[in-house]
C-alpha cells in the first residue's frame, strides 16, 4: 500500500473505467484493480498522458490488451471531460424528485439537473447496457425515474399555462432535458455495449455455415478464425515434454548423487519432448468449397506457433503447392490468388491424388496428420481409392473435412461414403467453431 | 540518483527522463512512468517488444541511475532450479566429510549411547547444509545483496512452463524457500526486470504479477534523439536523413524490419567511414548492417535510390 496519499474513491470515475475495460474485452482480476488504484495514487490524476501511461502498464497485459487500453481510455476520458466532481457533489439532494425535478428544471440550474439525470441513469443501471438497441427502454426509464409522466401537471401549478410564452419555453427546456437524457445513454452504450455488439457479431460469424459467411463480413471473420488460432496455439503451445519411463538419464541422476557420495539416491528418468505435429492439407478449391478452403488455410498459417510443418496443396482439376505462395505474401492476397490460379476447376480427387502421390508422397511420414477439406464430388470420375488408402497408412491420420452436412454425403457424384470408409475420421465443418473444434482435437490427439 | 530522491520529487516521471538520459538511454515517457510505478509498487517490471528496441539496454542503464550491481540472468530452454536458485558446493562437503573422519573417533568418544553419539553427530549435519556450503546462483544472489540491486531476468519467453512457477515466488515476495534451509528473504527488494521477445505467451500468473511495458519501435523524433545522445559527434544532417531513412524502411514489408540497435550501428559504420552525407552508392555498400536477412537486402536494394531521394527530400 501506498502511504502519504489517499487512495481514490472506489466508486469513482476510476471503477467506471474498470468496467469499461472489461466490457472491452480486457480481463482485469481484482489484484490488478488494486494495482490500478495505487498507480494512479502514485502518479495523481493531474496530468492526462501520465495518467494513461500508468493505467496502462499496470492493466494491461499483451499487445492486443494495450491497443484496447488505449481505445477504451480515449472513449471513457472524452466523456469525463466536463468535471466529475459537478456529477458527484450533490447527491444529498439525491431524494428530490419528481415534483421537484419539473421545478428544478424551470429554474434553470443546469449543475443540478445533470447530476439529476446521472443520479437517475445510475438508479437504473445504464452500465449494465449490452446492445444498441436498448437505447430507447433506457431512456424511458430514465425519464420516469426523474418524475417525467407528472411533469406538465406539475408544471401546471407552477407556470400559468394559458400563458403562450411560458409555454413554449417550457416545452423548451423539456425537450432539452430529453436530448440531454438520450446523450448519457448514447455515451453508455458507446463505452459498455459495443463490444458486447461486437461478441454477439462474432459468435454469430463462428455458428453460422461457412457458405453463408458474406463477402462483406469476410475480413470480420478471418479476424476472428486468427483469433482462433491464437487461443489454440495458447492452448497447444505448452507441455512439450512427458517423462519417457523407464529409461535412465544417467547424467542427472549421477550429478543428483554427487553429495551423497555417489549414492543414487534419487533417480531421474528421461524426458522425451512432444513434437509438434506436422500437417499436410489439400484443399478443394472449386467453387463449392472455396469458402471453407480459405478459412482452413488461414487458420493453419496462423497456428505456425504450435504446427512444426505445415505443406499446403490446393486443387480442382490440378494439384499445386501453395505453401510457398502463403509463406510470403500477405495471406489475403495470397488466398486470391492460389484461387486464381488453381480454382473454380471442375474437381478431379482422383487426379489430384494420384498427382500428389507422384510428387509429394515422401513428404508422409508417420508423424503427419493429412487433412483434406472438399466435399468429395469427383464428377464421377476415378475415386483413386487406393492411394488414399496409401496415405492414411503412411501418415499418423487422414482427416477428411466436408463442408456439406452428412446427411447429402453419397448423394449425385458424391463419394464420400468410399472416401469416408479410407480415411481415420471423416467430419463435417459447416462452420468456423467446429473447423475450431475439429483443429484443435487433431492437436491434442496423443500418438 | 537514490531512491529517496526519487519518492520526494515533485516531477519523478521526468526526473526519471532526465536521469536515465545522462546515461545515454532516451526513455520516452511511458517508459519512465513504467519504470517509476515498478520502483514506487515495488513490482518487477516485463519489458516486451522487438530484438533491439532497447529492453536490455533499459536495466543496464537503470542500475548505473540507481548506482546499483546488476545481476544478469539469461534464460534459455531447460534452466532449472540449480542453475537459477542455488546448489550445494558438493566438493567443498565431500572435503570436509574427508576431514571430519578423522576426528569421528573423538567426538564420538564417551558417548554411552546411540542417541547420545546422534545427538553429538547432529551438530555437525546441520553445518553442512548451512550457508557456508550454499552455491547461490542469481536469484538468490538478487536476494541476498543487502544495499538491494538491479536482477535482470533476460528472454524469460525462452524457458519453460516449470521455471517461471519458480519465478512467481520470488517475484511477489521476494523470498525463496530452500528446503534444507528455510525462506531466504530479501532484505531490500531487488529491482526486477523481465524482458520477453514474444517467443512464447507467457503465463496469466507471472503477466499479472508485473507491470507490462511494451517498447513499439521509435518514432522519428526519439530515433533522433538516441542516435544523438549515442553518437554526438554525428551531423544534424546525416542524423536526420539517416532516420528517416529508417523510418521508411519500417514501412516496408520486411523480415526483420531495423530496430533502434540496428540504426545507431549503422550510424556508426557511416560515422567510422566519414560519410557526410546519405548517398545510394553509400546505403548499397552499408546496407548489411542495417538488415539480417539476405531477402531483405535484395529488397531494399531495388528501391534504394528511391529511398535515399525521400529520406533527403523530406529534411
Amino acid at each position: 500500500m501506498i502511504e502519504g496519499k489517499s487512495v481514490p474513491l472506489a466508486d469513482g470515475p476510476l471503477a467506471g473505467f474498470l468496467a469499461a475495460l472489461r466490457h472491452a474485452g480486457l480481463t482485469i482480476s481484482p489484484a490488478s484493480s488494486i494495482d490500478a488504484y495505487e498507480a494512479v495514487a502514485a502518479v495523481g490524476y493531474s496530468d492526462r498522458e501520465t495518467l494513461r501511461d500508468a493505467l496502462c502498464v499496470t492493466l494491461a497485459k499483451s499487445e492486443m490488451d494495450e491497443a484496447r487500453f488505449e481505445q477504451c481510455f480515449d472513449r471513457f476520458f472524452r466523456h469525463h471531460e466536463e468535471p466529475t466532481e459537478r456529477a458527484a457533489k450533490p447527491r444529498e439532494t439525491a431524494s428530490t424528485s419528481g415534483g421537484g425535478f419539473a421545478q428544478l428544471m424551470l429554474t434553470g440550474d443546469a449543475v443540478m439537473v445533470d447530476a439529476q439525470i446521472a443520479r437517475a441513469a445510475r438508479t437504473v443501471g445504464v452500465r449494465q447496457v449490452q446492445y444498441g438497441f436498448q437505447r430507447n427502454i433506457l431512456v424511458g426509464r430514465i425519464l420516469r425515474e426523474l418524475g417525467m409522466p407528472d411533469w406538465d401537471r406539475d408544471v401546471a401549478q407552477l407556470v400559468d399555462t394559458g400563458n403562450d410564452e411560458d409555454l413554449a419555453q417550457w416545452q423548451a427546456t423539456r425537450n432539452a432535458v430529453i436530448s440531454k437524457v438520450k446523450a448519457v445513454v448514447d455515451r453508455q452504450i458507446d463505452l459498455y455495449a459495443s463490444n458486447a455488439a461486437q461478441q454477439m457479431r462474432e459468435e454469430r460469424l463462428a455458428n453460422i455455415d461457412i457458405a453463408a459467411i458474406r463477402p462483406e463480413d469476410r475480413q470480420a471473420a478471418i479476424r476472428l478464425v486468427r483469433k482462433m488460432a491464437k487461443a489454440l496455439a495458447t492452448q497447444h503451445s505448452r507441455r512439450r515434454k512427458r517423462a519417457r519411463r523407464g529409461q535412465l538419464d544417467m547424467r542427472k541422476t549421477i550429478r543428483q548423487a554427487m553429495p551423497h557420495e555417489g549414492i543414487p539416491f534419487q533417480l531421474s528418468w528421461k524426458q522425451q519432448s512432444v513434437d509438434r505435429p506436422k500437417f499436410i492439407v489439400l484443399c478443394d478449391v472449386s467453387r463449392s468449397v472455396v469458402n471453407a478452403a480459405q478459412f482452413l488455410l488461414v487458420l493453419m498459417y496462423s497456428l505456425n506457433e504450435v504446427v512444426d510443418q505445415l505443406h499446403a496443396f490446393a486443387f480442382s482439376d490440378r494439384l499445386e503447392d501453395v505453401g510457398r505462395v502463403l509463406d510470403g505474401d500477405d495471406i489475403d492476397v495470397a488466398i486470391e490468388r492460389i484461387l486464381r490460379e488453381v480454382g473454380f476447376g471442375s474437381t478431379s480427387y482422383g487426379d489430384a491424388f494420384s498427382a500428389f502421390a507422384e510428387r509429394y508422397m515422401h513428404l508422409v511420414d508417420r508423424h503427419t496428420s493429412v487433412i483434406i477439406l472438399g466435399d468429395g464430388r469427383n464428377n464421377y470420375g476415378d475415386p483413386q481409392l487406393d492411394i488414399l488408402d496409401r496415405i492414411r497408412r503412411q501418415s499418423r491420420r487422414v482427416v477428411w473435412l466436408n463442408p456439406e452436412a452428412e446427411r447429402s454425403w453419397g448423394t449425385g457424384d458424391s463419394e464420400m461414403p468410399a472416401y469416408r470408409r479410407f480415411s481415420t475420421m471423416a467430419r463435417t465443418c459447416g462452420s468456423l467453431s467446429e473447423l475450431q473444434t475439429i483443429i484443435g482435437d487433431m492437436l491434442r490427439a496423443p500418438r | 540518483m537514490k531512491m529517496e530522491d526519487l519518492e520526494a520529487s515533485d516531477a519523478p516521471v521526468d526526473g526519471l527522463v532526465s536521469g536515465l538520459e545522462g546515461f545515454g538511454y532516451v526513455a520516452s515517457r511511458r517508459i519512465a512512468t513504467a519504470l517509476y510505478l515498478s520502483l514506487r509498487l515495488k513490482k518487477p517490471i516485463l519489458v516486451e517488444g522487438a530484438a533491439g528496441v532497447g529492453k536490455t539496454e533499459l536495466a543496464l542503464s537503470t542500475s548505473q541511475l540507481l548506482g546499483l550491481p546488476l545481476i544478469r540472468m539469461q534464460c534459455y530452454e531447460g534452466l532449472d532450479e540449480s542453475r537459477v536458485l542455488y546448489e550445494w558446493k558438493y566438493a567443498k562437503q565431500l572435503l570436509y566429510t574427508q576431514l571430519l573422519k578423522e576426528r569421528v573417533g573423538d567426538l564420538l568418544e564417551g558417548a554411552s549411547t546411540m542417541d547420545d553419539a546422534m545427538a553429538r553427530l547432529r551438530g555437525i549435519g546441520d553445518m553442512f547444509f548451512s550457508e557456508d556450503f550454499l552455491q547461490p546462483r542469481p536469484l538468490l544472489q538478487s536476494l541476498m545483496s543487502d544495499q538491494g540491486c538491479v536482477l535482470l531476468i533476460d528472454e524469460v519467453d525462452k524457458t519453460d512452463e516449470a521455471f517461471e512457477a519458480l519465478l512467481l515466488e520470488t517475484l511477489s515476495a521476494y523470498q525463496v524457500s530452500l528446503p534444507e534451509i528455510g525462506v531466504i528473504k530479501a532484505s531490500t527488494p531487488p529491482i526486477v526486470f523481465l524482458t520477453s521477445n514474444n517467443i512464447r505467451e507467457l503465463g496469466d500468473a507471472l503477466k499479472r504479477r508485473c507491470i507490462h511495458l511494451s517498447i513499439p519501435l521509435p518514432s522519428a523524433e526519439l530515433e533522433s534523439r538516441i542516435v544523438e545522445k549515442r553518437l554526438p559527434d554525428i551531423s544534424s544532417q546525416l542524423r536526420g536523413e539517416l532516420v528517416t531513412f529508417v523510418q521508411e524502411l519500417r514501412h516496408m514489408k520486411l523480415r526483420k524490419p531495423p530496430s533502434i540497435s540496428e540504426t545507431v550501428e549503422w550510424a556508426q559504420s557511416l560515422l567510422m567511414l566519414h560519410v557526410e552525407e546519405l548517398g545510394v552508392d553509400v546505403v548499397r555498400e552499408t546496407l548489411n548492417v542495417l538488415l539480417k536477412f539476405e531477402s531483405d537486402v535484395d529488397a531494399v536494394e531495388a528501391q534504394a535510390g528511391d529511398l535515399v531521394r525521400r529520406a533527403k527530400a523530406t529534411r
